[in-house]
């Protein structure tokens, strides 16, 4: 498993127009895998008929802007666009391939019917009642069939290659247009000075800040600081009164609130382009 | 960026209302009027610190209306000049209150309580 590239999905939302898209991945090997390289993500996984509270949710795991553009940028990943090669997939499906998958639901179920009959029988036997089926207890047999649902389509899976995707053209367009679409590009270049500090970075709207950076896997540290967007370096005040609010509620959770500087001229930046600056409530005043 | 007209606010405050020692106003050698305070605080500042030091302060002026002028680089000019491993932002308000934050150079880590 390790090693090869691990497909990420780009979904493009409602508002299609604003967005370069949300970066997810489905399948629970490559989130595992993921998780060593150090990109804890957010698990968005739920089902509408049943919502779980966030400490439940499932796959797919959703990666923020920067990490899918890191991992893309690094080779350890490549992405894969568009629910127009899934529909277009569906769309060649044969109504021989349906009847046979449909056939083999039917199947599944008939199992599980027979399974269950048997059962009951035996259960009837052994307290010594009629062993006649009845008509509720035929609804009710119907009502407990298991209905699975696959993580993936097989009929689809066999259609779709998604290594098509992994070519170096589509790859730089595909990044380029995530990127056009951060608010604040300069993100990408703080994401990626902590990362090589090894930091593990996670969405920051909790505390008011763009990135939570922990020192080691967020399920076993204490996060340290609280990353503000990025300023460039030469010519963007420090807002004072960030700096007062940041500040305080920095203390009040022990995580100091660290602004980062990109120097403007840099544009292919490495880590030296980026300054940082770590600023605490000074406990009197 | 111009610090001075907010230099005896801070100073003041420093001195009569935090009761610092020896608390005096040196002009920076970066370019612009950056003006800095230095004192001695009247204890240790923070449990991390080893022993009590001298202190840099930098006043800043926090306007309603205004956006202010401190940008990174020049924070940055400081921290050289100075040769420390932390300046303390004198965050002066219209209100004529001051309130203080550590700046380190770097990431840090938090202080220990």
């Amino acid at each position: 498993m390790s090693g090869a590239k691990i497909p990420i999905n780009l979904i493009r939302g409602s508002d299609n127009e604003r967005c370069g898209g949300i970066a997810m991945v489905f399948n629970i090997d490559h989130i595992r895998e993921l998780r060593n390289l150090g990109f804890a993500g957010i698990l968005a996984g739920t089902l509408p008929s049943a919502a779980q509270q966030n400490a439940f949710l499932s796959v797919p795991l959703r990666l923020m802007a920067e990490e899918a553009l890191w991992l893309v940028e690094n080779g350890r990943a490549f992405f894969i666009a568009g629910s127009e090669v899934v529909i277009a997939a569906i769309q060649t499906l044969s109504l021989q391939e349906m009847k046979l998958a449909e056939r083999k639901l039917d199947n599944f179920f008939a199992e599980q019917r027979a399974f269950k009959q048997v059962r009951h029988q035996e259960k009837l036997q052994q307290l010594g009642l009629s062993s006649e089926m009845s008509r509720t207890s035929e609804s009710l047999l119907e009502s407990s069939l298991f209905v699975e649902t696959p993580n993936s389509s097989d009929l689809i899976a066999r259609r779709v290659k998604a290594n098509q995707f992994d070519c170096p053209e589509i790859q730089r367009a595909l990044c380029g247009q995530l990127r056009r679409n951060c608010k604040n590009p300069g993100d990408y270049y703080v994401y990626k000075a902590l990362k090589c500090d090894g930091y593990y970075l996670s969405p920051g709207a909790r505390f008011g800040g763009r990135f939570i950076a922990y020192p080691g896997d967020p399920l076993r540290y204490h996060s340290h600081m609280t990353v503000q967007p990025a300023l460039n370096y030469q010519n963007d005040p420090l807002d004072l009164l960030q700096v007062v609010s940041g500040g305080r509620l920095g203390t009040g959770v022990k995580k100091l609130w660290v602004v980062a500087g990109v120097r403007a001229q840099v544009e292919a930046a490495t880590e030296e382009a980026v300054s940082f600056f770590s600023i605490e409530w000074a406990g009197f005043g | 960026m111009n610090n001075s007209s907010i230099l005896d606010l801070v100073k003041t405050n420093l001195a009569q209302q935090q009761l610092w020692d020896s608390v005096e106003i040196l002009k920076l050698d970066v370019p612009g009027e950056c003006w800095v305070v230095s004192g001695m605080p009247p204890h240790k500042l923070s449990n991390d610190d080893k022993e009590l030091e001298r202190e840099w302060i930098l006043p800043v002026d926090l306007q309603q209306y205004r956006s202010g002028n401190l940008t990174l680089e020049i924070a940055d000019g400081v921290f050289t000049t100075l040769g420390c491993r932390r300046i303390v932002l004198g965050i002066a308000n219209d209100d004529g209150t001051v309130v203080y934050y550590f700046m380190y150079k770097g990431l840090h880590k938090p202080k220990k309580n």
